[in-house]
Parts: structure tokens; C-alpha cells; sequence
């Protein structure tokens, strides 16, 4: 029989906040993460507004060796990470039989000022860290690093399901018994002029905010974040009195194979199945689904159809919520933020809200807890990544046993 | 080997920004000092010489010392610069080396 995968450790940054308390307090209260950039000059934004990590100084997590070295998105992975791991003691595991399996994510302000010194500046030279700081690896080489782990360690590439897939990946590979413990998820650091100039111009960002699942949504809001989760054999962790934050029950993937932006009703639904088969789940024991909901017109319509194409009559009892609403689509990162989103949704008995929902919209009849928290005790939840290229990814999570 | 620099300005300038990349202090930077035994991994090397590069606005080409590593000594560093400084000087005399460098941002 396959080992359950527990979740041992949670750790996130994001415009909600460092750590899981400031995320918690955010779900409870229903905080906007979502604000003017102030990090890059915005004269260039057609849209200037992003989730965006604020009050973020380098200096205070890393020596000045190390910011030689580090994107800000492997940045935002190691700090994740170390509050994921606080309070496991790794000398107790035997580091060979601990992977790290995180989103692919460009080191996309090393790029950008590559190319501006290049193109625009003429420079004779670049910065000699520039490849590896840019690698989309190099997250989880630094991870590998900082705590000398020496199991399975490689990036995940799915567009905005990696961190998704990552998970997945990780929780298959405990389950197959080939590590103990996997450190997973995803960071993006995606507030650079390039990159949000290009999401720009795919005409899906929102100019005021993000309301999924609302009559009136206008577009996503991108956001830069890391959420990280520690998975371990359920059996191992009780035996070293590991505190159990919630276990990852199923994993389903797949791929539409049809558009490469527009999503497909039954390429989600095929995953979101496959999710429920592998935990061995009837549809109707899901209590809450945290959605992709980024709320684009096409997606929550489709997500909609695909929620109601599973779970049937069911589909009017779930509660389905889109927390991009408070944080934004952190899109590589995306899947690891709403993974621990959708733990601490177990954990506490809270479902987060969709914020700025102000009009229904019968293509989306869904209770998507509009606007404020909801306290209620659930026992099963999914986590939807439906990422460009028609890649889907969804994870079943339960409480601890 | 000598055990001590010659006198020449820009050998100073050199020292000053190996001392403060590699975090090395400066008055162990001698001659004969090995960048091994002064604990200087080439990680470091490769940031002062892009630091070096910047500041005199000069390519410094890729060189490795007899023992296959880049740099063997401190003096054969310092000697290895100069040597591109005087080529680049008698190449393009109307570029003198302390043009203002231009520098990426970071």
C-alpha cells in the first residue's frame, strides 16, 4: 500500500506578507495584497499595479556574498523555505533521501538588467553571475545548498502549474518510497519591466483589481511570491513526533492538447478527476476547492464548467474561492503559495475569500465565498493550476490524521 | 619573485579592488601570496577581475598559470593585468584607460 505523504512544513512570502502568520491574518480578515509597483519605475506600465512584496530588503536575509549570487527569486525561495523547515530537525534525515523539487523560474531581474546594460547602455560586459543567477534552477540549487541536501533536486517547468506539478511530483516520489522528505513548491519574481511589458501585451491584466468569479472581472493581477511546502512519509514523521500540518492525499496532471492560452472545460476536469482517483476520493467528500480563479473572463467561466462537470449537484454545495483575489497570480509560484493557502484553509477551518466580487455571473454559479473569510470546518480541499499550454495540475489535500 | 610591488599607481588601484571583492585584507595581498592560501575561490577572482575590467574599461583575457589554475599568485595576477593595461594603452592610444568605465546596473 502507498505511504501517505504528510505535510510537515509551510512557508511562504508574498504581498500578503513574510511568513505564515502575516498569510493567516490576511485569509482571516480578507487583506488586499494588491497595490501600485513601487519597485520599478511604472512610467513605461500601461498597468501599473501588481501584488508585490513590499518592505523587502535583501540585506536583512542575506550577506553580501550571497546577494552576488541570488535572483530575487531564489531570494524569495530560501526565505520560504528556511520558515518551512524551523522547526524540522534535518539532522535526524538522512540527507541523500531528501529531494528539493521546485517551479522553473527565470531569474528575471538578473535578465532584464543584463540585457538593458547590453542593449541600451552598450556595456562592454556583463555581471559574471549572470547565467547562474538567471538559470530557472537555480532556486533549487540554493535550497539543495543552504541545508546540504544531496536526494533528487531539479526545477519544474508547467508555466503557472510548476509549482503545482512540483508538488505532485514530490509527493509521488515519497509515496514510491525513493526519499523521506521533499522540499517543494515555487518562487517567481516577476515584477521587472520586461516581463510585465510582455503580460501586457497578452491584453489579460487587470487595471484596477482582481475579481474572479464576479459579472464585472477585468483580468488578472500579477504577483511575485514563494510558498513552500516540506512533504515526508506520514509514518516516518509521527515516528519522530513531527507536527502534522495536513496531508497531500492525490495528485492529478494533464494536458488539454488544444490552445496554447485558452483553456479547456474538460482538459481541467480530466485533472481535477484524475486528483480525486489517485485519493481514492468520491467527488462529493471535497468540502472546498481553492480555484485557479485568476479572474480572466475565459478562465472562471471555464473553471466553472469544469467544477460542475466533476462534481455535479455537488458543485452547488462546494465552496470555491480564488485567494489571487488578495495575493495575485504568482504564477510559477502560483501553485506552492495556494498549496499552503489551501493547507492552512484545512488547518484553521478557514476559507479565504474572493475578494472584489461585486455582480454574479450565471457563467459562474459557484459559492465563491464573495468578499469576506468564512470560518467552517472542512475536510477535504483542492488546489486548480491551469497554466498556458493547456497544462493542468491538482492537488487533494486533507487534515492530519 | 620579488617580495614586494614595484612602485606603479594603478597596481594600488588593482589591490584595492581585489581586497575589497575577495574581502581579503589588503596588506596580505603581497607578491608571492597564493590566492589559494589566502582563501580566495576563483568565485571571487571572477568578480574582481569583473570589477578590474569595469574600472580601467579593458577586456582581461582568460589565461591559465603553468598549474592549471588561472592565477597561481597574487604577483602573477597584478603582472597578468598590467600586461593587458600597456597592450590596450599602445593599441587605441586615443581611448586612454581611465576613460570612464561604464557600468551595468545591478
Amino acid at each position: 500500500m502507498a505511504r501517505r505523504v504528510a505535510i510537515t512544513g509551510l512557508g511562504t512570502i508574498s504581498a500578503l506578507g513574510c511568513g505564515v502568520p502575516a498569510l493567516l491574518d490576511a485569509m482571516a480578515t480578507g487583506r488586499c495584497g494588491i497595490g501600485p509597483i513601487s519597485s520599478i519605475p511604472t512610467d513605461r506600465l500601461s498597468v501599473p499595479i501588481a501584488a508585490e512584496i513590499r518592505d523587502f530588503d535583501p540585506a536583512a536575509h542575506f550577506d553580501r556574498r550571497q546577494r552576488l549570487m541570488l535572483d530575487r527569486a531564489a531570494q524569495l525561495a530560501l526565505i520560504a523555505t528556511r520558515e518551512a523547515l524551523a522547526a524540522i530537525d534535518l539532522a535526524a534525515i538522512d540527507p541523500t533521501r531528501c529531494a528539493v523539487v521546485l517551479a522553473a523560474s527565470f531569474g528575471h531581474a538578473t535578465l532584464d538588467a543584463s540585457y538593458h546594460a547590453l542593449y541600451a547602455d552598450h556595456a562592454r560586459r556583463l555581471p559574471p553571475m549572470t547565467v547562474p543567477r538567471a538559470m530557472p534552477s537555480a532556486a533549487a540549487s540554493h535550497v539543495a545548498m543552504e541545508w546540504g541536501l544531496h536526494g533528487p533536486c531539479f526545477s519544474v517547468a508547467s508555466a503557472c502549474a510548476s509549482s503545482a506539478h512540483a508538488i505532485g511530483l514530490a509527493a509521488q516520489m515519497i509515496r514510491a518510497g525513493q526519499v523521506d522528505l521533499a522540499i517543494c513548491g515555487g518562487s517567481d519574481a516577476s515584477i521587472c519591466l520586461g516581463y510585465l511589458k510582455a503580460w501586457e501585451a497578452l491584453r489579460v491584466l487587470s487595471g484596477d483589481a482582481c475579481r474572479p468569479f464576479s459579472r464585472d472581472r477585468s483580468g488578472l493581477v500579477i504577483g511575485e511570491a514563494a510558498g513552500i511546502l516540506v512533504l515526508e512519509a506520514e509514518d516516518r514523521a509521527m515516528a519522530r513526533g513531527a507536527t502534522l500540518h495536513g496531508a497531500l492525499l492525490g495528485f492529478g496532471m494533464g494536458a488539454d492538447a488544444g490552445d496554447l492560452t485558452a483553456p479547456s472545460a474538460a482538459g481541467a476536469a480530466r485533472a481535477i478527476g484524475a486528483a480525486l482517483a489517485d485519493a481514492g476520493l468520491a467527488p462529493s467528500a471535497v468540502d472546498y476547492v481553492n480555484a485557479h480563479g485568476t479572474a480572466t473572463r475565459l478562465n472562471d467561466s471555464t473553471e466553472t464548467a469544469a467544477l460542475h462537470a466533476v462534481f455535479g449537484g455537488h458543485a452547488r454545495r462546494l465552496a470555491v474561492s480564488s485567494s489571487k483575489s488578495m495575493h495575485g497570480h504568482c504564477l510559477n509560484a502560483a501553485g506552492g503559495l495556494e498549496a499552503v493557502v489551501t493547507a492552512l484553509a484545512l488547518r484553521e477551518g478557514l476559507l479565504p475569500p474572493t475578494l472584489g466580487f461585486r455582480a454574479a455571473d450565471p457563467e459562474c454559479d459557484l459559492d465563491c465565498v464573495p468578499n469576506a473569510a468564512r470560518r467552517q470546518p472542512i475536510g477535504i480541499a483542492l488546489s486548480n493550476s491551469f497554466a498556458f499550454g493547456g497544462l493542468n495540475a491538482v492537488l487533494a489535500l486533507g487534515r492530519a490524521e | 619573485m620579488s617580495a614586494v610591488f614595484p612602485a606603479d599607481p594603478r597596481i594600488g588601484e588593482i589591490l584595492d579592488i581585489v581586497a575589497q571583492e575577495t574581502e581579503v585584507a589588503r596588506a596580505a595581498l603581497l607578491p608571492d601570496a597564493t590566492l589559494d592560501g589566502l582563501g580566495i575561490p576563483s568565485l571571487d577572482l571572477t568578480h574582481a577581475l569583473f570589477a578590474i575590467e569595469t574600472h580601467f574599461d579593458v577586456e582581461i583575457p582568460v589565461v591559465a598559470d603553468q598549474q592549471g589554475a588561472e592565477f597561481i599568485t597574487v604577483g602573477a595576477l597584478v603582472a597578468h593585468i598590467l600586461a593587458t593595461l600597456d597592450r590596450a594603452a599602445a593599441a587605441s592610444p586615443a581611448f586612454p584607460p581611465d576613460l570612464p568605465a561604464q557600468t551595468p546596473p545591478t
